[in-house]
């Protein structure tokens, strides 16, 4: 369970480039939901999902993930109920780290982190077992150098860091977006498999509408800092792709979605 | 070159291998260039230094040193990470600072530790010679740190320090404190310089404010030489490869010096030209084979 309680992030408040990125939205995640959070450029879903994972924090509001309010914890604590991927394939990994040194990373998160070793047989069996299921073959190649591996390994591997300790809330943040059409379906394919295995509270940005519809469990447009449309799965069953592009261009409204600047400044 | 200078060199090349072992952990590891080494070198000569002629025990001299450099190194990371400033300006403001509270803790300068105990003494009398002995006790520490550097950053914290350098973006979300990692590892790095500076003055029976001039190019040399020789396929093998740097490259700077061409030669004041020389063409290096590769392949 994930609640958004009426928050705000205005950007430069007082100067002349002031942008009211996400404008007094309140949002409520139930357990287990898989949730779409469409919206144009500049429409304020990836300023949500930052003060989500709490890379920013916000001007007000409320942030409960699970029993815990973070509204002002930081990222590197609140990553104990977060999971998160990247849009960038590079940037949920370590490259100069081997595969099993970054699972060793992922297992201890939210745990303290002291002298001990960083793996042991144990632990690179069950990491051996869950790379396994990805059948890419990584599951024999665990002292290989992350950066030796594709865009699309990368972010599976990311994507397995984020579910191996069971998070509250998985961050998806555009995770297919920079990989070829074959690696986007079948790292699309892997994170529908692991959310509804392990029924994942999740959060997942994205700008491929063909994708948002695979998911027909809620899905969320935002508009100039606000909730434009909010979509249940009973009627998303009966949607198309098309149906959901109309819907999408007429929530964006006319006008300049890239730059919105708040009326309190002018 | 005679074989007296090599043991110098071999000699230089692993007191300063301890050194270039914090140069690596904050360069390559860490990715904070961090100048603050050219003053913990000095600092940890000065405090060992200071405290062996007050007639404390040289062995403790060599621990408060370390714990001097720590503390300073623990300054420029605080610097940079809390009050954000650049890391290589944060370690020059440390570095500078250092300057004069190096003087202050000798009282002067520099301090002689003429007909003063040192570590080496303890050695005595163990059928070593006694102009190796210097060499094979810095050996045993160097190899100690070595092992103990290897082994800590394969633990979960060293881990984490690794990742930081790598990809901090990525350790916070993997919910690791990237300050903490910094902090410690800077640390630590600057720990070791002192030690190293510790070492240096006990046996070459001075401590010198000057000292410390050139540290983190000599430091970064070693660094790159190491890379360029031996690679960096796990922890192990770069930190020997860091080694390996130190050494050839004290015997590169005792050949130069040694160089004699009729009535051209080199003088130890020409020590800081010839430095700066080869740090560039040991920085080249990788881009010049890198050139020669392509046009192979064409």
């Amino acid at each position: 369970m994930v609640k958004i309680r009426g928050i705000t992030k205005v950007f430069h408040p007082g100067e002349v480039n002031e942008v009211v990125a996400v404008n007094d939205v309140s949002l409520e995640i139930p357990e287990g939901q898989f949730l779409v959070l469409i919206g144009g450029n500049g429409s304020g879903k990836s300023t949500l999902l930052n003060l989500l994972s709490g890379s920013l924090f916000p001007d007000s509001g409320k942030i409960v993930v699970g029993d815990a309010e973070v509204t002002r914890v930081p990222e590197y604590e609140r990553a104990a109920l977060i999971g998160r991927v990247f849009q960038d394939p590079l940037m949920g990994t370590s490259a100069g780290l081997t595969i099993e040194e970054n699972f060793a990373l992922a297992a201890t998160r939210g745990k303290f982190r002291g002298l001990g070793p960083a793996l042991n047989k144990q632990l690179r069996n069950e990491i051996r077992d869950r790379l396994a299921l990805l059948a890419m073959g990584l599951e024999n190649r665990l002292t290989s150098k992350v950066g030796l591996l594709s865009g699309g390994q990368r972010q599976a591997i990311t994507l397995l860091m984020a579910v191996f300790q069971r998070p509250r809330l998985l961050l998806l943040d555009e995770h297919t977006a920079a990989l070829d059409p074959r690696a986007s379906r079948e790292v699309m394919r892997l994170t529908t498999v692991m959310v509804r295995e392990q029924g994942l509270t999740t959060l997942m940005v994205t700008h491929n509408l063909t994708h948002a519809l695979e998911i027909r469990d809620r899905t969320v447009v935002m508009s100039h800092g606000s909730i434009a449309r909010d979509i249940g799965s009973q009627d998303l069953a009966k949607m198309q792709v098309p149906d959901l592009m109309a819907l999408f261009l007429e929530s964006q409204g006319e006008g300049n979605t890239l730059l919105h600047r708040s009326t309190a400044s002018s | 070159m005679s074989w007296y200078t090599v043991i110098g060199a071999l000699e230089q090349g692993i007191v300063f291998g301890l050194m270039s072992l914090g140069v690596y952990l904050t360069f390559r590891v860490l990715d904070f260039p961090d100048l603050s080494v050219d003053g913990t070198l000095p600092l940890g000569a000065a405090v060992s230094a200071a405290m062996i002629h007050a007639g404390g025990s040289p062995q403790l001299s060599l621990i408060a040193a370390m714990a001097a450099g720590m503390a300073a190194g623990a300054v420029t990371a605080v610097i940079s990470t809390k009050l954000r400033i650049l890391n290589l300006l944060a370690g020059i403001l440390t570095m500078i600072a250092l300057y004069s509270i190096n003087i202050r803790i000798m009282g002067a300068p520099n301090l002689a530790l003429l007909n003063r105990p040192t570590v080496f003494d303890a050695l005595q009398g163990l059928g070593i010679p006694s102009h190796v002995l210097p060499l094979a006790l810095d050996a045993v520490v160097l190899l100690i740190l070595l092992i103990g550097l290897e082994r800590f950053l394969h633990t979960s914290f060293g881990l984490a320090l690794r990742a930081t350098g790598d990809n901090p973006r990525m350790v916070a979300a993997q919910g690791f404190n990237t300050h903490t990692a910094i902090i410690v590892g800077v640390a630590l790095s600057n720990g070791m310089v002192a030690l190293s500076g510790a070492l240096l003055a006990q046996s070459f029976g001075s401590a010198d404010v000057g000292m410390g001039l050139g540290t983190i190019i000599a430091g970064l040399a070693s660094v790159i030489i190491g890379e360029t020789l031996v690679g960096e396929r796990t922890v192990l093998v770069a930190l020997v490869g860091v080694l390996l740097g130190s050494v050839l490259y004290r015997l590169a700077i005792a050949a130069a010096l040694s160089f004699r061409f009729g009535p051209i030669s080199l003088e130890p004041s020409d020590l800081n030209l010839i430095t700066a020389l080869l740090v560039a063409l040991a920085l080249a290096f990788p881009q010049v084979r890198r050139r020669l590769k392509g046009r192979a392949i064409r």
